[in-house]
C-alpha cells in the first residue's frame, strides 16, 4: 500500500511535469521552425491573389490560411487556421509555396495520414480554387530545410511537427494539378 | 519521502531533456530530402533494376542520385509500389575509425567502395530513410505512433492536469490510510 501511493505521487509529479512542458510548447516561438531557413523571397502578392482556405478533404482538413513571416527565426503561428509563410511564392505560382500549422486535432494533426495520390484545395480571396495533388511526403528533422528551397514546379508545401516531444516535421508536397 | 519525490522529477527533466551530441573530424554535410533535392544530377534512370544498401535483391522502380554537397551524395530510389528510400551516401575516406564507429552506432552502414554503387572508389558510409512517393505508397509516419505525438493542444494539457490531479490525490489517501 505505502509503495502504491508512492508510485501515484511519481506518476502525478510526471503529469504535471509533461504538462508543464506542454504548455511551454504551445507558446513556444520555435516550435515550428526550420532552422537556417535563408529562401526568403520578396513576394508582394495583389490581395485579391491571397490564399484564404486549405481543404483536405479526404483528411477532413478544412481550415482558414493565415499569413505570417519569419522574423529572426521565429516563425509566426495562430491556433486560427494554417499559416502561409508570406515570403514564399503565392500557391499555384512558380515556386514552393509553404503552409504550416500545429500537429493539434482542430489543425494539421490529420496531415500525418496524408499520401501521394491525395487532392488539395487552396480557395484565394477572389473565392477562384486551384487544385493540388500529393507527390512526396516525409519526415525530416528541423534542420533540413532544403525542403522550403525553392523549386521549378508550381508546389505547395504543407508541414506540422511529429515524433517524440515535436522533435520532427512531418512534410507533405503537393503539385498544382494540369487543367 | 519529499526527497525522493524532488530526486525523481529531477531526474525525469534531465531525461527528457539531455541529449549529447556527438563530436566527428569532419562535419556531416546536409544531405537535404528526396522530396524536394538540391545539388547537380549524377546519374537518372526512370525505371529498371535498382540495388539498395542493406537489401539483397534489386528491387524496380526510378532512380535518382545527386552530388549534395563535396562529400555527400544523395539517392533517391522510387519503387513501383510507392515505398521510397533515400540513401544518404557519406565519403569516408577522411573519417577516423573511431568517426566511423560512432556513425555505424547510428545505424550507417559502412561500404568499402563506392565503385560497384557507380560512385568513387573510396570507402562510403551510407543510411536509409523512408519517404513515400507513388499513390500507392502505404507507409504511414512512423514516428507519430512511436512519439508523444500533438504536443502543446489544449486536450493533451488539460488530460495531463487531470491525470496528474487523480494520481496525487489517489497518492495522498492512500498514505493517510497507511498512517
Amino acid at each position: 500500500m505505502k509503495l502504491l501511493s508512492r508510485l501515484f505521487i511519481i506518476l502525478g509529479i510526471f503529469c504535471y511535469t509533461l504538462g508543464i512542458y506542454n504548455i511551454w510548447l504551445s507558446i513556444d516561438p520555435h516550435r515550428l521552425s526550420f532552422t537556417k531557413y535563408s529562401y526568403a523571397q520578396t513576394v508582394s502578392p495583389e490581395k485579391k491573389q491571397l490564399p484564404e482556405k486549405i481543404i483536405i478533404k479526404d483528411l477532413n482538413i478544412n481550415l482558414n490560411i493565415i499569413p505570417s513571416h519569419v522574423v529572426d527565426n521565429k516563425w509566426e503561428t495562430t491556433d486560427m487556421g494554417a499559416s502561409y509563410l508570406q515570403s514564399s511564392p503565392i500557391p499555384g505560382d512558380d515556386g514552393n509555396s509553404i503552409i504550416y500549422a500545429h500537429n493539434w486535432a482542430s489543425l494539421f494533426a490529420n496531415l500525418v495520414y496524408a499520401v501521394p495520390g491525395q487532392e488539395i484545395q487552396i480557395r484565394y480571396a477572389d473565392n477562384s480554387t486551384k487544385t493540388f495533388v500529393i507527390k512526396y511526403t516525409s519526415s525530416v528533422t528541423p534542420d533540413n530545410s532544403t525542403i522550403l528551397a525553392p523549386s521549378n514546379d508550381k508546389r505547395i508545401t504543407l508541414y506540422t511537427c511529429t515524433g517524440f516531444l515535436d522533435s520532427q516535421r512531418f512534410i507533405v508536397v503537393a503539385v498544382l494539378k494540369d487543367k | 519521502m519529499i526527497k525522493n519525490i524532488i530526486l525523481v522529477a529531477i531526474s525525469l527533466i534531465v531525461l527528457t531533456s539531455a541529449s549529447v551530441a556527438p563530436a566527428y573530424a569532419m562535419s556531416i554535410p546536409d544531405f537535404g530530402s528526396c522530396v524536394n533535392p538540391q545539388g547537380k544530377v549524377i546519374a537518372s534512370y526512370n525505371s529498371g533494376n535498382h540495388g539498395i544498401v542493406g537489401q539483397n535483391n534489386e528491387v524496380a522502380g526510378s532512380d535518382s542520385v545527386y552530388k549534395s554537397s563535396q562529400n555527400g551524395v544523395t539517392q533517391c530510389f522510387c519503387p513501383t509500389n510507392g515505398n521510397g528510400i533515400q540513401t544518404n551516401w557519406l565519403k569516408a575516406n577522411s573519417l577516423t575509425a573511431s568517426d566511423i564507429n560512432v556513425l555505424k552506432n547510428q545505424g550507417w552502414t559502412y561500404i568499402a567502395t563506392g565503385s560497384n554503387w557507380g560512385l568513387e572508389d573510396v570507402p562510403y558510409l551510407a543510411k536509409n530513410s523512408d519517404y513515400a512517393c507513388r499513390k500507392n505508397a502505404t507507409k504511414a509516419d512512423s514516428t507519430k505512433i512511436l512519439g508523444l505525438a500533438s504536443t502543446g493542444d489544449s486536450f493533451t494539457i488539460y488530460s495531463l492536469i487531470f491525470a496528474g490531479a487523480g494520481f496525487l490525490i489517489s497518492g495522498m489517501i492512500l498514505r493517510r490510510f497507511n498512517k
